[in-house]
């Protein structure tokens, strides 16, 4: 299985990761598109010090992995996020974010 | 100033000659005429009398208003605040030599100084201060509330003070207040000396941070690096922890409501850093916070005040490089109400527009379906960190941009997903909810003066016990 470690990014000098601009950097140095198209899953192992991840950063990070599997249980099939309970939480809130409805807030 | 005899320009020298031509009218009414050799005397050392308190007297005026040399080199400095605040500023800033001492001396009193509650009145203040700072030799700011009920302006006053002339030579301030302008950290952008500060009881402070000028990274990692605002939030977090121990149960943060607080402080940082400046994404911000120990009704209540503020494009500028969708969206959200009885400017609208969910201004963003949420996540956490059941320490956010306000008070406070699990959570200040109704006027209104940023103002009363059972629910 594929292993991407997103520790890396915080550089055990910060214990959150925020910023969309910075998910979407992030995206590109650690090239989840040729991920996104693996054949085998990939184990996202996150630090246990991290204790946030902001909802636009995941979105700048994953936003185009979600959208490419189309769900939220396929994605997690194919992306295996290792990290504890309540990071889960909020990656499931970015996820969420990510599916929620854009446009047509504005009756016609 | 006194009959007969022209007040002296604070900068000119009492020299002999200006002793001679003002004392002249003195000498005239007491000319020698006639009398006894001790009469004759008399006068004379009468004379030499008066005219030793002339000297004395104008040696005292011209100390007491004598200008510092500080404010001899000030010229007017550029500053977005004041400049946007107050149009034509450098027309109106006059030459400190030009200036005239004003008797008494100005004073202006802040008092429900709070963009929280009384946004309009504060903004007034502000502006009388860019005002005062351009046209007096000095002038008096007495802060007369009884308690620090926003840090907002203060951190306004902080961003505006090093380009402000020194005209503010002192005023008033209550202890309560002394020691939150301490504890933030803001005595020394303020230039306040603190002279009733006994000490820092019964308040806690996250001080003031400001990110970086903008653009001063060099580095090609720099989303890679790790960022200003994640360093704040993480001192922030341990802050707060630090706050939760004030309480009998020496609380801590849950890991839940560790990640809401970050969450919130790290959406509106990344916000005021890509939509301040939105053609670098690189735009400032400061922030501060603090909780105070106030007895109300007899009862102990921990008030919690934070404020972020960024200098640049407000929300509506920022939202003009939105996709054309948007832009067609915003158009006719804004439409239908402008004009209304009671609705706001069309920038007011879009700028209440703005704050739903999936709004951004980033066309690639809104093309690829992400971003746009992280106001309502805002929005909610301070739900959630705020919760009471008590009507008078119910949450309250502000939102100052541009002329917009948008009070986010109760009833109008929570985001709602009117069409299920994965609609846009909208909040439209109105008793429905919805955006075929205009919002509440007492709620979403225009400013009279423009505020040349964004200013995010929020308090809650913070019950320890009860967010515990919240966040970890």
């Amino acid at each position: 299985m594929a292993e991407i470690n997103i520790g890396m990014v915080t550089g055990g000098k910060v214990r959150n990761l925020s910023g969309h601009e910075r998910g979407l950097s992030v995206r590109e140095e650690l090239r989840i598109d040729e991920l996104d198209v693996a054949k085998e899953p990939v184990r996202v192992v996150i630090p246990p010090d991290l204790y946030a991840v902001t909802t636009s950063f995941f979105q700048g990070m994953f936003a185009k992995s979600v959208k490419r599997f189309g769900s939220r249980d396929a994605f997690l099939e194919h992306y295996r996020f290792d990290g504890t309970t309540s990071v889960l939480r909020q990656i499931d809130r970015g996820i969420s974010a990510v599916l929620t409805e854009r446009h047509n807030i504005v009756a016609a | 100033m006194r009959a007969g005899i022209p007040p002296t320009p604070a900068h000119e020298a009492i020299s002999k000659q200006w002793v001679r031509v003002r004392f002249k009218p003195i000498l005239l009414r007491h000319s020698p005429g006639n009398g006894s050799s001790a009469e004759l005397l008399n006068r004379k050392r009468h004379v030499k009398n008066l005219k030793r308190d002339l000297i004395r007297k104008a040696r005292l005026e011209k100390k007491q208003f004598s200008i510092p040399k500080r404010m001899l080199m000030a010229r007017p400095k550029p500053s977005i605040f004041m400049d946007t605040i107050l149009e034509n500023r450098t027309k109106l800033w006059v030459p400190v030599l030009r200036r005239r001492r004003s008797v008494p001396i100005r004073e202006i009193t802040l008092k429900d100084f709070s963009f929280i509650d009384n946004p309009i009145g504060t903004l007034r203040l502000i502006r009388e201060i860019a005002l005062v700072e351009g046209s007096e030799i000095s002038a008096y700011l007495h802060f007369d509330d009884d308690y620090c009920f926003d840090i907002g302006p203060y951190l306004v006053l902080s961003e505006m003070w090093s380009s402000m002339a020194p005209v503010f030579r002192g005023g008033r301030m209550l202890p309560p207040i002394q020691k939150v302008i301490w504890a933030v950290g803001l005595s020394a952008p303020l230039h306040m000396g603190l002279l009733g500060l006994r000490d820092l009881e019964d308040v806690w402070a996250f001080p003031l941070q400001r990110r970086r000028p903008p653009g001063s990274s060099n580095s090609l990692t720099r989303n890679l690096d790790p960022q200003a605002r994640e360093k704040v939030v993480d001192r922030f977090i341990d802050e707060v922890d630090r706050w939760l121990g004030v309480g009998d149960d020496g609380l801590e943060l849950t890991a839940d409501g560790r990640a809401w607080i970050a969450h919130i402080i790290g959406e509106v940082l990344d916000n005021c850093e890509r939509h301040s400046s939105p053609d670098t994404k690189d735009g400032d911000w400061s922030v501060a916070a603090f909780m105070a120990r106030r007895v109300e009704n007899g009862q102990p209540v921990f008030r919690c005040y934070m404020a972020f503020l960024s200098v640049g494009a407000s929300i509506e500028e920022s939202l003009r490089t939105c996709s054309a969708t948007t832009r067609e969206e915003v158009k006719r959200y804004s439409g239908r109400h402008f004009g209304q009885n009671g609705a706001p400017s069309t920038e007011t609208l879009q700028t209440l527009f703005a704050l739903q969910d999936g709004v951004t201004r980033d066309r690639n963003a809104d093309s690829a379906g992400r971003g746009g949420t992280g106001l309502q996540d805002v929005i909610e956490l301070v739900n959630i960190l705020g919760t009471n059941s008590n009507p008078g320490r119910t949450p309250r956010l502000t939102i100052i941009s541009g002329t917009s306000c948008i009070m986010l008070h109760g009833p109008y406070i929570t985001g709602e997903r009117k069409g299920g699990e994965h609609s846009a959570r909208v909040i439209w200040c109105n008793p429905a909810n919805s955006d075929m109704e205009p919002p509440d006027p007492a709620y979403v209104f225009d400013l009279p003066e423009r505020f040349g940023g964004t200013l995010i103002s929020l308090s809650f009363t913070f019950d320890p016990k009860h967010m515990i059972e919240t966040v970890s629910g």
